[in-house]
C-alpha cells in the first residue's frame, strides 16, 4: 500500500466538495460515469487558451476566430473519440458559445476582445503544472504520511499593458479563506506578476468561493517553487456573458496563501474520512454538496450542481437526489430530465 | 481556411538560467537527505549522479534495496540544477505509472528540500522546474512526444487504447480481419503447436490456460517487438519457418501484423505495440526534442525499446542513463529481452558511443540475515553463471533481523498459520482515523489464480479463504477469477444479455415419444436455428454472432435456485425490470425515454444484490463491469447514430419481434466472448489494496516492499517457451520439439537461461522483504509449482526442524 494520498485539486477535491458520493464510487473506486457533463467544454476551453497563447509564443501572432474554430473542430473529434461529450449542447452550440466568449464578433476574421488579448500577450507559462509534497500525521489520515497535491496553473501571465479590472474579491474571513465580490476597480500595473484560471462557469457559480481557495492554494505552490507570490490571482468565468463581470481578481499576501493551504490539508482529511466512511458502507455516504452540508437532506444540491446529479450514475438510490430533483420516486423507468445526448 | 493547424510546441522559449556549482549542490543535497534520515552520498553515488560530458552512456546496475530511485532523482536534478538542463528536454521512463508516480513524489521532495536549504543558507537556487520533466511509461511517453512533435501524428488524433479494448476490437474483427486469398491467415498459424507452445505465461500450467485473443495478440506483439526491430532490414526469417517451416511463416506473420495494424488505425487508434513501431519509424522527426533519457527497470527492455533508446543516443546524440538488475529480468514471457541490458556495453564499443558502468550493491532496504540469504540463494544458482558480476551485502551496522524461516507441511495448515501470524501483526483491517499503521504484509506466489475447478483447488485460493476465515481484508487483482459465475461482471453481463436476447422456454424441443408434442427447449434469437430462433423474442441478429452471452444469461437465471420458465429470489425482479424497460423502449415514440446502456446498468447497480454488497470484492467488480462496458463503448464511438452512448431504440417489427441494432449485437458477440474465455483479473486501484494483505504474483511485487513477505511455490518446473520465442522472432534457431503442447529442447544455453528466468522469480519474491521472510512448502502437495525451489532447499537442508503444531519449521541464519 503506497504512503501517498495523491489529490488532484479539481479532480478530487472540487470533486469531493461538489458531491462526496459521486467522487467515492468514481473516483476512489473506478465507476466510469456514463455520462460526463461539462467536462467537453472546460477542455475546449483550456486547450483553446494554451493553443493561443503557445502560438502567440512561437511567433504565428494572434490567432483569427476562424483559425481557432479550425483548432477546436480538430481538438473536439479527438476528445469524442476518447469519450468525452456535451450532454446539454451540440457541437456547434460549444464551440460558437467559447468563440463568441473570447472574440469581438462572429465573423472569420474577428479580433479576441481585450482581457483575452491581454492575456495571449503576456502569458510566461501556460499549463503550469503543479506539485506538491505535504507530510502529515498518519493518524489523522487513516495512516497515509503524505500528500501528493497536484494542480495546474492555467497560466502564469506578466501584465504587457495595464489591464483594469471591475470585480474585486474582498476577505471577509482569511482564516476561512471567506470573501466576497466587490463591484469595484483595480488597476494592475504593466508588470504585475499574475496566476490566472480559467472557468467555464458563470460568475455567479455556487463554487465561486472553492475556486478562490483554489487558485489561493496555487498560488502558495507557486511561491514555494520560484520564491516569488503573485501580486494577485484572477479568476476568467468564460461563459459569463456580463463582460464586466466576467474577470475577478483576488489580492492574495503570504500569510493568506499560507491559510489556504492549510485549509486544502484540512480538505484533504475530510476526503480520508469520506474514504473510511465509505470503506464502512458505501451506499451511506450522501450526496449533495459539502457547501450545502448544514442543508436539510434535499436541500444539498445546489443549481451548479443539478447538472452534475441529472447524469451522475449514483443518483438512482441517493437519498439527496430522490428528494431533491426526481419529480416521481415511484416511476424509476423514465427519464424525467430534458437532457440530450451531443448528436454529431 | 485551409492550413492545418501548426502543431503544437509545448513549452515556452526556455530561458537562460543559472547553473549552481557541483560542490554546493552535493553539499545542499548531503543536507536534504540527513534531513530524511537517510546517508550522505558516497564517492560512488556522486560518480553516479555526476552527468560528466564524455559520457553519452550511463548503465548503473543496482542491486535490491540499493537506492536507485534516489540516485536517479539526484541525477535528474543535477541535469537540472548544476548544468541548468531544460526540464523539457529530459525523459524518465518507469515501468508503471505508480512507479512514475513514486518517482514524482520523491523529485518533488528532493526539490523542495534542496530549495529550502538553499534559501536558509542564502544560496541562490532557481527554480528547477521538475513539474515540467516528462515522466512515465514508455509508451504514454511516446503518444505524448507523437503528438508534440509529429504533425502528422497530431492531426490523425489516434487514441492509444488500453488491453481490454484492444481485446475487444480483435474480437469483433478476427473472423474476417485476417482473410486473404481464400484463407484465413490467422487461423492457419494458430493451428501450429510449433507456434502456440511457445506463448503460455508463466503461471499457467497448460495451453488450455490461455485464450485464443490473448494468445493471437502475444503473437502479432512478440513479430512487432522482437522480429521487425531485429530482422526486418536483414530479411532473416523467423527461427520456427527454418525449422519446421511452412515456407512463408514469416511473411505471413508480417502481412498479419500489418492487417491488425489496419484495423486499429481504420478505427482512429493504435494498441501499444503499435504505438512503438509508430515511434521507431518517426523517431527521426523528433531530432533535437531530448537531451537526456533515464529508462528505469532497464533489464525489462524489449528489442523495439531498446532500438528506441538506442535511436537516441545513437543517431541523435542524446545522453542515455539506464539503470536495472538483470537479476531482477522477469518479463520475457512478454516479449522482454534480458540480451538488451547484457549487450549495451558490446553495442556502444561498436557505435563509437562512450559508455559507462556503475554498479549499486548494498541492500537498505532488508535485515542483513535476508540480504545474505538472498545472495547465498543467487550464488548457489545459475544466476551467478548467467548474470553480470555483482555481490550485494547489507551497509555496515545493519541489524541481522530475525532467521529466514521455512514452514512446512500441508497446505491448508501452512495457511492457518500464515493467516493467525498476519492476524497477529494488527494487518488486514481497515485503518481507522486516529490509528497507528500495523506492519505491512505480503504472500508471493508463482501463481494467484483462484480459478475453481472440479479437480483441485487453487492454493491461491485456499491462502485467501485462510487469511478472509480471520476477518482479514486480502488484495489479489490477478486471480483471473473476476468474470467467473457468481461475479458481477458475470451477472451483469447475463442481465444484459437478456434484455437484448432474452432466453426463454418454447416448445421447439425433440416431439416427446408419450405424446408428440415437442419438449419445452430454451430459445434465443442468435442461436443460429430456426426451429428455435422463431419463438424467440427478438429478431435474429443480422449476422453470425458467438452465443457465450446466452449461456452467460442463462447461468444468471439459474444461479439462485430459478429456472429458465421460473427465476428465483434474486435475479427474478431484475428479469422483470428489464421486461418492463423493454417493452417500454418498444412501445414509446423514439426519443420519448432516452435511456442508454450505461444508463441502464447504472440503474442495475442501485438495485439488490449489487447495491448492498459492502465494501467487498463485488464493489469493486461492479467498477470493473463499468470499465469493461465502457470500453465496449469506446469501439463504437465514432460511429454517429450507430455508437452504444446512444439511447436505446429497438423498435418492434410487423411480425411482433424486436429488432434491435446491429451494435447491441455486436457487444453481445465480443464482451460475450471476453467474459466466457475467463482469465479476467481484477481492479489493480489503490482503494483495493488499501489495508488488506496483498496476495502478489513475484512478477506484481517487483519494485515493492514489504515487513513480512512469505513466499510460496518456489519450484515450478522450467520452462523454456519464452526463451525460445524470443530467439526464433530474433532469427535464431534452437532446436525443440513439442511434447503434450509445450516446448522441449536439450539446448544447454536455452535451458540455461530458462533456469535462470525462474531463479530470477523467486530471487525478485525473497528481496521484497524487509524485515521477516518466511519460504512456504506442503512437501506432499502434487498441484503444479507446488514444490521448493532446490537452490532454497539447499540453503535450509543443514537447519534442524523444529515442530510447531503439525508444521515443521526451519530456520536460517548465516
Amino acid at each position: 500500500m503506497s504512503d501517498v494520498i495523491e489529490v488532484s485539486y479539481t479532480g478530487d477535491l472540487l470533486a469531493h466538495r461538489r458531491c462526496p458520493r459521486a467522487w467515492a464510487y468514481e473516483k476512489h473506486v473506478g465507476f466510469v460515469p456514463y455520462e460526463q457533463v461539462q467536462a467537453m467544454e472546460g477542455r475546449l476551453l483550456h486547450h483553446a487558451m494554451e493553443w493561443l497563447a503557445r502560438r502567440f509564443e512561437d511567433g504565428h501572432g494572434l490567432a483569427s476566430r476562424g483559425e481557432l474554430q479550425e483548432r477546436l473542430e480538430h481538438y473536439y473529434q479527438v476528445l469524442r473519440s476518447r469519450g468525452i461529450v456535451t450532454a446539454f449542447s451540440t457541437r456547434e452550440d460549444v464551440l460558437n458559445r467559447i468563440l463568441d466568449n473570447l472574440y469581438k464578433d462572429d465573423d472569420d476574421t474577428a479580433k479576441l476582445q481585450r482581457p483575452v488579448e491581454t492575456v495571449i500577450r503576456g502569458a510566461q507559462h501556460t499549463e503550469y503544472q503543479l506539485k506538491s509534497v505535504k507530510k502529515v500525521i498518519p493518524e489523522r489520515f487513516a495512516g497515509k504520511s503524505k500528500i501528493l497535491l497536484t494542480g495546474i496553473i492555467d497560466l502564469v501571465l506578466q501584465q504587457p499593458d495595464a489591464l483594469t479590472y471591475q470585480r474585486v474579491w474582498d476577505w471577509d474571513d482569511r482564516g476561512e479563506l471567506e470573501g466576497h465580490v466587490e463591484k469595484r476597480e483595480v488597476a494592475a500595473k504593466a508588470g504585475d506578476e499574475e496566476i490566472w484560471d480559467f472557468k467555464a462557469t458563470k460568475a455567479t457559480s455556487d463554487f465561486r468561493q472553492d475556486y478562490v481557495r483554489q487558485v489561493a492554494t496555487y498560488a502558495a505552490l507557486y511561491r514555494e517553487r520560484t520564491g516569488k507570490l503573485p501580486v494577485r490571482c484572477v479568476l476568467f468565468f468564460v461563459n459569463e456573458r456580463k463582460k464586466e463581470n466576467r474577470l475577478l481578481a483576488i489580492p492574495v499576501d503570504d500569510e493568506l496563501v499560507d491559510n489556504a493551504v492549510r485549509w486544502t490539508v484540512d480538505q484533504v482529511e475530510a476526503l480520508r474520512a469520506t474514504t473510511v466512511e465509505f470503506a464502512g458502507s458505501p451506499a451511506s455516504v450522501a450526496g449533495g454538496s459539502l457547501l450545502a452540508r448544514d442543508q436539510p437532506v434535499g436541500k444539498r444540491v445546489t443549481s451548479d450542481l443539478k447538472a452534475q446529479c441529472t447524469a451522475c450514475g449514483q443518483r438512482y438510490d441517493c437519498v439527496e437526489y430522490t428528494t431533491s430533483i426526481r419529480s416521481s420516486p415511484t416511476n424509476p423507468k423514465r427519464e424525467v430530465d430534458p437532457t440530450r445526448v451531443d448528436r454529431s | 481556411m485551409n492550413t492545418a493547424p501548426a502543431p503544437f510546441v509545448r513549452t515556452l522559449a526556455p530561458k537562460e538560467r543559472a547553473r549552481l556549482p557541483e560542490a554546493t549542490f552535493f553539499e545542499l543535497a548531503d543536507e536534504v537527505l540527513a534531513d530524511s534520515g537517510r546517508p550522505r552520498l558516497g564517492p560512488l553515488q556522486k560518480a553516479i549522479i555526476e552527468v560528466r560530458d564524455p559520457d553519452l552512456v550511463l548503465q548503473i546496475l543496482a542491486g535490491p534495496g540499493a537506492g536507485k530511485t534516489e540516485v536517479l532523482v539526484w541525477r535528474v536534478l543535477y541535469e537540472l540544477i548544476v548544468r541548468a538542463s531544460d526540464p523539457t528536454r529530459i525523459m524518465v521512463t518507469t515501468f508503471t505509472r505508480k512507479a512514475a508516480q513514486e518517482l514524482e513524489v520523491r523529485m518533488v521532495e528532493r526539490t523542495d528540500g534542496l530549495l529550502e536549504v538553499a534559501a536558509q543558507k542564502g544560496v541562490a537556487v532557481e527554480d528547477p522546474r521538475v513539474h515540467d520533466l516528462r515522466i512515465g511509461t514508455i509508451h504514454a511517453l511516446c503518444d505524448e512526444l507523437l503528438t508534440e512533435f509529429d504533425a502528422e501524428h497530431l492531426e490523425e488524433g489516434k487514441e492509444v487504447i488500453d488491453e481490454v479494448e484492444t481485446k475487444l476490437r480483435f474480437l469483433q474483427c478476427r473472423a474476417y480481419a485476417f482473410k486473404a486469398e481464400g484463407k484465413n491467415l490467422l487461423k492457419d498459424i494458430l493451428a501450429l503447436d510449433t507456434v502456440t507452445s511457445l506463448f503460455t505465461p508463466p503461471w499457467e500450467t497448460h495451453m488450455g490456460g490461455i485464450n485464443e485473443v490473448e494468445l493471437a495478440l502475444t503473437l502479432i506483439n512478440q513479430h512487432i517487438e522482437t522480429w521487425l526491430p531485429r530482422c526486418l532490414e536483414s530479411e532473416k526469417p523467423n527461427g520456427i519457418e527454418t525449422q519446421f517451416g511452412p515456407a512463408g511463416l514469416t511473411a505471413d506473420l508480417t502481412r498479419i501484423q500489418k492487417m491488425w495494424s489496419f484495423q486499429l488505425e481504420d478505427n482512429h487508434t493504435m494498441d501499444y505495440a503499435l504505438l512503438l513501431r509508430r515511434f521507431l519509424q518517426r523517431q527521426p522527426n523528433l531530432n533535437g526534442s531530448l537531451d537526456h533519457v533515464f529508462v528505469d527497470e532497464f533489464q525489462d527492455t524489449n528489442p523495439i525499446q531498446y532500438a528506441i533508446h538506442m535511436g537516441w543516443a545513437k543517431d541523435q546524440g542524446v545522453r542515455l542513463t539506464v539503470v536495472g538488475d538483470d537479476d531482477q529480468a522477469l518479463y520475457r514471457w512478454r516479449g522482454s529481452d534480458i540480451g538488451c541490458f547484457d549487450n549495451l556495453e558490446p553495442d556502444c564499443e561498436e557505435g563509437g558511443l562512450s559508455y559507462r558502468r556503475e554498479v549499486l550493491e548494498e541492500n537498505n532496504r532488508s535485515s542483513a540475515t535476508i540480504v545474505d540469504f538472498a545472495r547465498s540463494f543467487r550464488e548457489s544458482t545459475v544466476l551467478a553463471e548467467d548474470s553480470l558480476p555483482k555481490t550485494v551485502v547489507s551497509p555496515p551496522g545493519k541489524e541481522a533481523g530475525d532467521p529466514v524461516r521455512l514452514v512446512e507441511g500441508d497446505w491448508t495448515s501452512v495457511c492457518k498459520q500464515v493467516a493467525e501470524e498476519i492476524d497477529a501483526l494488527g494487518a488486514g483491517r481497515i485503518l481507522q482515523i486516529g490509528e497507528p499503521k500495523p506492519p505491512t504484509a505480503a504472500i508471493l506466489m508463482a501463481s494467484t489464480s483462484e480459478v475453481k475447478s472440479t479437480k483441485s483447488t487453487r492454493p491461491a485460493l485456499e491462502m485467501h479463504e485462510a487469511l478472509e476465515a480471520r476477518g482479514l481484508r486480502v488484495y489479489n487483482p490477478r486471480n483471473k477469477a473476476a468474470a467467473r459465475v457468481g461475479s458481477p461482471v458475470h451477472d451483469l453481463l447475463g442481465l444484459l444479455s437478456y434484455l437484448i436476447d432474452p432466453v426463454t422456454m418454447a416448445p421447439a424441443g425433440k416431439p416427446s415419444k408419450k405424446d408428440g408434442k415437442r419438449r419445452l427447449v430454451g430459445v434465443w434469437a442468435s442461436c443460429r436455428d430456426p426451429e428455435k430462433d422463431c419463438f424467440a423474442i427478438s429478431a435474429p441478429p443480422p449476422f453470425r454472432i458467438n452465443d457465450a452471452h446466452a449461456a452467460i444469461q442463462k447461468r444468471v437465471i439459474k444461479s439462485d435456485g430459478g429456472t429458465l420458465g421460473a427465476p428465483g429470489p434474486v435475479f427474478g425482479p431484475l428479469l422483470e425490470y428489464l421486461d418492463e424497460i423493454r417493452d417500454d423502449l418498444v412501445s414509446e415514440p423514439e426519443g420519448d425515454i432516452r435511456l442508454s446502456i450505461g444508463g441502464l446498468v447504472a440503474r442495475l447497480l442501485a438495485k439488490e444484490p449489487f447495491r448492498s454488497s459492502g465494501y467487498t470484492i463485488s464493489l469493486f467488480r461492479q467498477a470493473l463491469f463499468t470499465q469493461l462496458l465502457d470500453a465496449n463503448i469506446s469501439v463504437t464511438r465514432t460511429r454517429g447514430a450507430k455508437s452504444l452512448e446512444r439511447p436505446m431504440v429497438p423498435r418492434r417489427e410487423a411480425d411482433g419481434k424486436i429488432k434491435w441494432p446491429d451494435q447491441y449485437w455486436s457487444m453481445l458477440h465480443a464482451f460475450g466472448q471476453l467474459v466466457a474465455a475467463g482469465g479476467q483479473d481484477d481492479l489493480e486501484v489503490e482503494a483495493f489494496s488499501e489495508d488488506a494483505i496483498s496476495l502478489l504474483t513475484y512478477h506484481q511485487a517487483k519494485g515493492l516492499e514489504f515487513d513480512h513477505v512469505y513466499v510460496a511455490m518456489t519450484g515450478k518446473e522450467v520452462d523454456p517457451s519464452s526463451v525460445l520465442a524470443t530467439m526464433l522472432f530474433s532469427g535464431e534457431s534452437p532446436k525443440y520439439k513439442v511434447v503434450d503442447d509445450k516446448p522441449k529442447t536439450s539446448n544447454r544455453e536455452v535451458m540455461l537461461r530458462a533456469t535462470a528466468d525462474r531463479e530470477r522469480e523467486v530471487y525478485v519474491a525473497i528481496t521484497r522483504a524487509k524485515q521477516h521472510l518466511t519460504i512456504l512448502h506442503a512437501p506432499k502437495d502434487t498441484r503444479p509449482m507446488m514444490k521448493l525451489n532446490q537452490g532454497i532447499g539447499d540453503l535450509f537442508a543443514s537447519a534442524t526442524a523444529t515442530k510447531v503444531g503439525d508444521l515443521s519449521v526451519r530456520s536460517w541464519a548465516p
